[in-house]
């Protein structure tokens, strides 16, 4: 039986017709950027649009399985805590080690299904090596933090070690935030990316206004 | 607040990180069907309780996921390792030797060699 | 009032000297009387300048106390603080609190006044009742009295007040991972701080002072180091530090905890300096979570005073308390002083006081022969040092007035000779010094005893844990300078710095001749210590060297068991003055070593720290995550009111203007039966599951089978642990061949996960199946009633929704709102009901649509107690409210949802076969049917036979697990778990209930609407 057949693989995307809403739709974040645009402001905070992403799960020939992937995003399978990002024809690609057989792909909200596809395609050969695709673009809030003081707000808000030396760009660890759970990355200098379920995020967005407020707060919109 | 290893993430993490899901290396019967009421309810209910090294099943639920096995003294609550669910870990020696003095000096029952053991068989018998 | 005998402000100042800023005066005022202190004094030296003698009353005689120590070693100074009902903070150490404008403290050991003490008539005779174990004695009966007692206790003596209101003042929290920490910025942590930090490594350094310096910058010593006065090596090393990018310093940081793993938690005062009005919107205090990979305890050592006979009354103080305030903050706290030492600390207040150009009357020194640099210095300035004499007795009332001094025998066991008195107003003691052991023993290690340093050092730590300096029993400068490089360069070494002895030299210091100490902590007196005047150890809880004594004769001989019986080291100072000169005094009676007497346990906190810095953030709206479905904003803008249900906020029902939710409840109910409602069900659990072996899987974990269950086909299935009892339910989707839709009870959503995937990575690993949450991802809405498909058909075109194509627990693919959705035919209501399922972003615009669509056919929200009620009148059981862990599917009833015969024992099988749970009389899930069908029973009402004597024991045959008025049966109906219930329908039994109301009700099948399901398969 063809993986068609034994998965049901479904395009969720509704096209350009209908909004897809970010979980901190609610806030007025983009009216929020407006009244601290003027603001001393040491830390910055952005939500990222919906996004896709895909859940992949993979266990056996790990190696094999990543040359595949790598024909498809153009990028190898991270190795533990490791993310990496790629910009192609499909348009900015990021995967991220989330578990020995698990990781995150952010990609398109419009191209979740076809790299889905692409990717089911392109593992289902591999010998002793079996997989799962799980589209979640709807479960998860994507905030991007910056500033000179995001080391001191994480230090806030999570017992992981955000030092330098332990946390370097391109680490991604599931940990604690608060009381919450997310997926924590360095993407740049100063720049953090926070993963936290849809449920969550009004409770971390709460928590990032409160922790922030010594350091001030701004609000930025995607360019 | 422990500090514990995850051998799936390969780093040392909070203990706020984990759940602690007891003791480990407790297969479930391969044929509950046929075991008495007596032998159900001892897989069931009852569970060591050693002053002295422990095998305990850790779970990093805010990480990675997994569950792995922690093996750790009760006592001074050092950690002697941590390992992967399915593999073991046998005592470093040291820990085997200060824990004759410890169970002697505390006149200890069961030992905690024999808690080792007995352990050790279960996982046999599972794989 | 006669608390200021001098009405001069700041009588007590010295003209000169001191770190304290004289061109900023502060004004404050103490029990409602305004003072005047300056920038850089504590409460306490501002309170000694203006010549406060008593500070509070003590606990159980209600003597007058006056401040003793400088520091966090405090038991009399705990004052009151705060002008407002909400910024009432007691347990204030005044040695600790720095004066700012305006700040208002009172004591709090006076009731109704410390002067005159209206329980200090009664003290005396208070103090009998309160013996030594009166915690014990006095109130073990009646036991119903004990919160009366406590009342009268906390009232009289005072133990402070709490606020009354919201605490106005924000605390947070902040993680800490480092190399090296450092606790203690004295000379020996300096130097570890500094040689840890110069071989690169990151260094954390903590000091619960404002200052660094410890005891050189405490006492302005003069000494010098590496050639510059040591309070300026101190301030230059302490800057070199601060330059450092690896390192990080905290003053005014209390480490309170050292924990498993090198986990220390301390509590930085950030704001507690700062006059309230003046403070920051930021934290008033931060709790810091440090995990360090090695931990260097340089925390020093406290003086401990000498016990003698009325050694509370106030001017007497520990000697090196006298130099503090004279040298640090330029105040004499009276103008003859008696000093009585054991060792060469005592010499040091008398040289201060002399320097001061007040009268040093004499140096009593219990050792027969002292020589050396301080004995030397004291006999040059011509002060009168007597060795071999001490002090046993003050005298005096509010104030030492005279001091009984005496020759003692060289065992320090006996006063011999003649005595005679001196007169003086201040009295300075030194028995030693006790190294701060306590973090150190945090974490279960013993501290053990060391002779020659006459006071317990920390044992072996099983962790990364180095101590250096005066903690370690040398007291010596140059010995904790070199102490504390070679610890910093042995610690950095452990981190894996290489190279360290090569970064830093032992700075050089002078070391004068010392005269060793002596062993003296409780002075004989002429009289036994049941005789004599009250000999206090611990000062705090009044606990006096008699009652010890008494404790060891009543058979207490454990230290752990006199501790409690007397009371010793229970205060918020826990016993930093008083707890060896006890031990040795309970080690003397019963005839030991101290070492073998032991000290009692160390436990966090060293001191006591505010819930506010426990809390954080995490109060109020943070106290707690709040979930919320993707539709949140439209059930707020509906009016609904919520439920929690877990973390989640669920819409509970949907008021319409002043609607009663009894009213609303029965709307949404009949609107819903009648023609559509709709209910957000986003928050069930829904776990995706792919794999070929995703069916076994299923099979093993559910009691009933799933080996023939179709794509395009629904089931629902019970989960039960391997004790046999129901955890969880839920409707599980074939999506396709190796591909499920499983959900789960909102509450049981991260457990039944966790049960999925223990099993499959401890028991079933080699099953090729994947479990992934999509709780988040999947916005859920039930549309249910006989109109809900007449509804669906207007958002959606392309799933044929006839009962043929589209039949009861089928699902399909499809588009709703031009949004693609996965809907189910499955029913929690037994009406015709459709679950359409979307990603989450875009669940308000399908909801939006759905609502728009739904005017049509008046379409209703509604909540989770209309939920109950429909799935109630159709028998659908809650699991953890029909349930509660007790339970099996045979119990519920449910024996169609298991299946023995499935060739895997599954989980629950074995457990629900064992004896007890197939016996007869088990409680079993059954209807109720009051006779008055009016009554609604209430939930959780017990259940007895009809006509049993209402006498207890009454037998109890189960109880009401859930309950309500039902419109469509025109009654009220009940499920409840009642003993051999399914045999039992027809019966009558009672509910006596608490208004002594007893309600008869019939059990009966638990179905109270379309009893042929006709409804839902339409
Ligand atoms: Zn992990």
């Amino acid at each position: 039986m063809s993986d068609n057949e034994t998965i049901a693989v479904m395009n969720q995307y509704a096209g350009d017709a209908v909004a897809a809403r970010t979980p901190l739709h609610h806030v007025g974040l983009s009216e929020l950027a407006e009244v601290t645009d003027n603001r001393d402001a040491s830390v910055e905070l952005q939500e990222a649009a919906v996004t896709g992403q895909l859940i992949l799960r993979i266990r056996g020939d790990l190696h094999a399985a990543s040359e595949a992937i790598n024909d498809v995003i153009g990028v190898q399978l991270p190795n533990e805590l490791q993310f990496h990002e790629v910009t192609s024809e499909r348009g900015h690609v990021l995967i991220a080690w989330m578990s020995p057989d698990e990781w995150r792909i952010h990609c398109g909200l419009d191209d979740a299904y076809q790299l889905e596809e692409d990717l089911r395609s392109a593992l289902s050969g591999i010998t002793d090596t079996t997989m799962a695709i799980v589209n979640a673009s709807g479960g998860f809030s994507v905030l991007n933090l910056s500033g000179a003081d995001v080391v001191p707000l994480l230090k806030k808000s999570t017992g992981y070690d955000v030092r330098e030396a332990n946390f370097p760009v391109g680490k991604v660890v599931g940990t604690t935030f608060a009381k919450a759970t997310v997926t924590l990355l360095k993407t740049r200098d100063n720049q953090w990316q926070i993963w936290v379920r849809r449920s969550f995020a009004d409770y971390v967005w709460l928590w990032l206004q409160d922790a922030a407020r010594e350091y001030g707060l701004k609000i930025l919109t995607e360019e | 607040m422990f500090l514990i290893y995850c051998p799936y993430c390969k780093e040392d993490r909070e203990e706020e990180e984990f759940h602690a899901s007891g003791q480990a290396h407790l297969p479930r019967p391969l044929d509950p069907d046929n075991m008495t009421d007596e032998q159900w309810g001892e897989y069931l209910n009852f569970r060591k309780n050693p002053r002295g090294t422990h095998r305990e099943l850790w779970h990093h639920s805010a990480g990675c996921g997994k569950y792995f096995n922690v093996l750790r003294d009760t006592v001074t609550y050092k950690i002697h390792g941590t390992y992967k669910a399915g593999e073991w870990m046998e005592l470093p020696d040291e820990v085997e030797e200060s824990l004759h003095a410890t169970a002697a000096n505390l006149a200890l029952e069961p030992t905690a060699s024999t808690v080792t053991e007995s352990s050790a068989s279960g996982t046999e018998e599972s794989s | 009032m006669a608390t200021a005998k001098h009405s001069k402000p700041q009588a007590r100042r010295l003209e000169t000297g001191g770190t304290i800023d004289r061109s900023q005066p502060l004004r404050f005022t103490y029990n409602g009387k305004a003072m005047v202190g300056y920038a850089g004094d504590t409460v306490a030296s501002a309170l000694l300048a203006n010549g406060v003698d008593v500070v509070g009353r003590s606990f159980k005689y209600a003597r007058p106390r006056g401040i003793m120590t400088a520091g966090i070693d405090e038991p009399n100074a705990v004052l009151q603080l705060g002008g407002t009902r909400s910024t009432q903070t007691p347990n204030v150490r005044a040695t600790e609190q720095m004066l700012y404008d305006g700040l208002v403290c009172s004591s709090v050991n006076g009731w109704p006044s410390t002067d005159f003490d209206a329980m200090g008539l009664l003290g005396k005779v208070g103090g009998e009742v309160m013996g030594p174990g009166f915690y014990y004695k006095t109130f073990m009966y009646p036991a119903s009295f004990w919160m009366t007692y406590e009342a009268v206790i906390r009232k009289a003596a005072g133990l402070g007040r709490s606020p009354t209101m919201p605490d106005p003042e924000t605390y947070d929290h902040m993680n800490h991972h480092t190399d090296v920490m450092v606790v203690g910025a004295g000379p020996a942590g300096l130097c570890a701080a500094l040689a840890a930090a110069k071989t690169g490594v990151d260094v954390l350094l903590v000091d619960l002072q404002p200052e660094a310096g410890g005891e050189l910058t405490a006492h302005q010593s003069d000494e010098l180091i590496d050639g510059v006065a040591a309070r300026d090596w101190v301030n230059q090393t302490l800057s070199t530090l601060q330059a450092l990018p690896n390192v990080t310093v905290l003053l005014n940081t209390l480490v309170n905890g050292c924990h498993d793993h090198n986990f220390l938690t301390a509590v930085q005062r950030l704001q507690d300096h700062i006059a309230p009005k003046q403070r920051q919107s930021t934290a008033r205090q931060r709790l810091h979570k440090i995990r360090a990979h090695q931990v260097i305890l340089a925390t020093g050592a406290l003086e401990r005073p000498l016990v003698f006979a009325n050694n509370d009354l106030p001017g007497c103080f520990v000697a090196g308390a006298i130099v503090t305030y004279v040298k640090r903050y330029a105040v004499a706290p009276g103008e003859r002083l008696v000093v009585c030492t054991s060792n060469d600390a005592g010499y040091e207040a008398a040289m201060a006081w002399h320097e001061a150009g007040k009268e040093v009357v004499a140096v009593l020194d219990a050792r027969e022969s002292v020589s050396g640099a301080a004995f030397d210095a004291a006999t040059r300035a011509g002060i009168p040092v007597l060795p071999g004499h001490v002090m046993f007795e003050a005298k005096g009332k509010k104030r030492v007035k005279a001091v009984c001094v005496g020759m003692v025998n060289s065992a320090n066991t006996m006063v011999l000779g003649s005595v005679k008195e001196l007169e003086c107003d201040t009295v300075a003691t030194s028995g030693g010094f006790s190294p701060v052991v306590h973090l150190a023993s945090h974490t279960g290690t013993r501290p053990v005893w060391k002779e020659s340093a006459l006071g317990f050092v920390p044992g072996d730590s099983a962790e990364a844990l180095h101590t250096c300096g005066s903690v370690t029993g040398e007291h010596k400068l140059r010995d904790c300078l070199a102490t504390g490089i070679n610890t910093g360069q042995t610690a950095a070494a452990a981190c894996g710095a290489e190279n360290t002895a090569a970064a830093m030299a032992v700075p050089t210091c002078e070391t004068a001749e010392v005269c060793d100490a002596e062993a003296l902590y409780l002075i004989p007196h002429k009289q036994t210590p049941t005789r004599a005047p009250k000999q206090f150890v611990d000062l705090q809880n009044d606990v006096t060297a008699a009652a010890i004594l008494t404790a060891t004769r009543e058979g207490f001989e454990n230290i752990e068991h006199v501790k409690r019986y007397t009371a010793l080291g229970f205060g918020t100072d826990q016993g930093k003055t008083g707890n060896v000169n006890g031990l040795a005094i309970v080690a003397h009676a019963l005839g030991k070593s101290i070492q073998e007497t032991g000290t009692t346990t160390f436990r966090p906190n060293y001191a006591p720290v505010s819930f506010g810095a426990v809390a954080g953030a995490h109060v109020g709206p943070l106290f707690d995550p709040k979930r919320f479905t993707a539709m949140q904003e439209q059930h707020v803008e509906l009016g609904a009111a919520f439920e929690d249900v877990g973390q989640w906020k669920r819409p509970w029902y949907f008021p319409q203007g002043d609607e009663t939710m009894d009213a609303a409840v029965r709307r949404e109910c009949e609107a819903t039966r009648t023609s559509v409602g709709i209910l957000d069900a986003s928050t069930l659990g829904k776990i995706d599951i792919q794999g070929p072996d995703a069916r076994e899987f299923l099979g093993r974990v559910y009691t009933n089978s799933w080996a023939k269950l179709a794509p395009g086909r629904c089931r629902y299935g019970l989960m039960c642990g391997e004790d046999g009892m129901v955890f969880d339910d839920g409707v599980t989707a074939c999506l396709a061949e190796n591909h499920f839709h499983m959900t789960t009870t909102t509450g049981g959503a991260a457990r039944v996960l966790n049960w999925l995937e223990i099993y499959h990575q401890t028991d079933w690993p080699e099953l090729d199946v994947f479990f992934n949450s999509v709780t988040d991802h999947w916005s859920t809405m039930t549309i249910s009633g006989p109109n809900s498909r007449a509804l669906l058909a207007t958002l959606c075109n392309d799933i044929d929704l006839s009962a043929d194509a589209f039949g009861f627990m089928d699902w399909k693919a499809g588009t709703v709102a031009n949004v693609p959705a996965r809907v189910f035919r499955i029913s929690f209501t037994g009406e015709l009901s459709f679950e359409i399922n979307v990603p989450a972003h875009y669940g308000a615009h399908v909801w939006a649509a759905l609502m728009e669509a739904g005017k049509a056919f008046g379409i209703t929200p509604y909540g989770t107690e209309t939920m109950h009620v429909l799935r109630a009148e159709k028998g659908f059981i809650i699991v953890g409210q029909d349930t509660d862990g007790s339970v099996t599917p045979m119990d519920l009833d449910h024996g169609w949802a298991v299946h023995p015969q499935k060739p895997f024992s599954f989980i629950g099988k074995r457990g629900m076969a064992r004896e007890d749970c197939v016996r007869p009389m088990r409680k079993q899930l059954v209807g109720l049917k009051t006779k008055d069908p009016s009554v609604v029973l209430p939930e959780g009402a017990q259940a007895v036979e009809l006509g049993v004597m209402l006498e207890p024991p009454v037998p109890m045959i189960g109880h009401v697990t859930s309950s309500y008025y039902s419109m469509a049966a025109g009654r009220s109906i009940a499920l409840a778990l009642i003993k051999d219930g399914l045999n039992r329908y027809g019966d009558t039994i009672a509910f006596p209930l608490l208004d002594d109301r007893i309600v008869h009700a019939e059990i009966c099948k638990p179905v109270f609407y379309d009893v042929n399901n006709d409804a839902q398969k339409a």
